[in-house]
């Protein structure tokens, strides 16, 4: 079953040099590149399949793992820090 | 007519108002120690009266603790009237008396900014220990000469100090920010204070902590990262004595002498 990811809104969002901090009403997040790809393109849900091929384009494929692990790893990452929450699929 | 003092700071001012007839030992001690801030100034904003109360009782640990809350509630009620107006630090800073460009130190509670204004003020003037504010468009700093909450050795409460009373130069009439600098005290630091330059984004996550009422503006990070533009790059300093940073400050905003 494809999971759906979508961003948490945040307040205010600063994206510079591929990089971004994102602040929210009780905290801010520093993202690197990857954090910073995933939250410009999950303001609307995305589905994680396109998320990898999306990561794979953007950044190739990572040193000593997958692209799926890569993604799979910075989803959870990014869900942990409510910056991304899992979302319904789209209608 | 009720006793009362009007305290300036941050291009604000806050009514004290002393109701109670005990008061009036409280108002003389709070008179001199706000002796830098009682200088009537045009301000842009003005914050809630606070009805100050005397102390529990009349022991000097009573009073201490009176005047040190009544610190921490003057700047609370300060920073609050400037809440999306001006960009508030939680910093202290001192100024080139000649130029008036000022180094603004940021740095969590406890962890050396009002030892190291107490040191640098001897050299520059006194511009806080606290709180700095700052104009975003043209980085003008709009002083906060609070008194010092000095610790004491073997009592619980700080002691409030006026800047007079430690003798800490005067600022300039006109500030800008010259350098902004994060602090990190490592009491194993060994040798020279080490300087580090920020990138701009590290100095926006560096420095967002040390924010007040950030998101009161309608862009908060693009308002900080305006600051940092115009006046960066924030500087990292590690360093582990107060005494080892008025050479550092002289580099940064100009020898005084």
């Amino acid at each position: 079953m494809t999971r759906w990811y979508v961003r948490t809104p945040p307040d205010d969002l600063l994206v510079e040099g591929g990089e971004a901090i994102a602040l929210y009403p009780d905290r801010f997040v520093r993202l690197g590149p990857i954090g910073t790809w995933l939250v410009v393109h999950t303001e609307t849900p995305l589905a994680e399949q396109t998320i990898v091929r999306g990561l794979d384009e953007a950044f190739g494929p990572p040193p000593g793992m997958s692209v799926d692990e890569a993604a799979a790893a910075a989803l959870a990452d990014l869900v942990a820090q409510r910056v991304l929450t899992l979302s319904e699929e789209p209608t | 007519m009720v006793p009362s003092l009007r305290v300036h700071g941050l291009d604000s001012s806050v009514e004290l108002r002393f109701t109670d007839p005990d008061s009036r030992t409280l108002l003389e001690a709070a008179t001199h120690v706000w002796s830098r801030c009682l200088i009537p100034a045009t301000s842009s904003r003005q914050a809630e009266t606070l009805h100050v109360q005397p102390p529990s009782d009349s022991f000097d640990a009573a009073r201490r603790h009176t005047l040190q809350r009544l610190t921490q509630d003057v700047t609370e009620s300060l920073i609050t009237s400037q809440a999306g107006h001006w960009l508030m630090l939680h910093a202290g800073a001192v100024s080139n008396p000649a130029t008036g460009d000022c180094l603004v130190f940021a740095a969590p509670g406890g962890t050396g900014k009002t030892t190291l204004s107490r040191h640098l003020g001897q050299r520059f003037g006194y511009v806080s220990d606290e709180t700095v504010a700052i104009d975003p468009a043209s980085g003008r700093i709009h002083p906060y000469p609070k008194p010092l909450s000095l610790r004491i050795p073997g009592q619980a409460e700080k002691s409030e100090t006026s800047p007079d009373d430690l003798e800490l130069r005067h600022a300039a009439a006109e500030l800008r920010v010259g350098r902004i600098v994060v602090l990190r005290r490592e009491p194993d630091h060994v040798g020279a204070p080490d300087l580090a330059e920020l990138a701009p984004l590290d100095a926006m996550a560096a420095l967002l902590p040390e924010t007040s009422w950030i998101r009161a503006f309608d862009e908060p990070l693009r308002t900080l990262r305006r600051v940092i533009a115009a006046h960066g790059p924030v500087l990292r300093c590690t360093y582990r004595e107060a005494s080892d940073l008025s050479a550092v400050a002289a580099a940064l905003i100009g020898d005084p002498s």
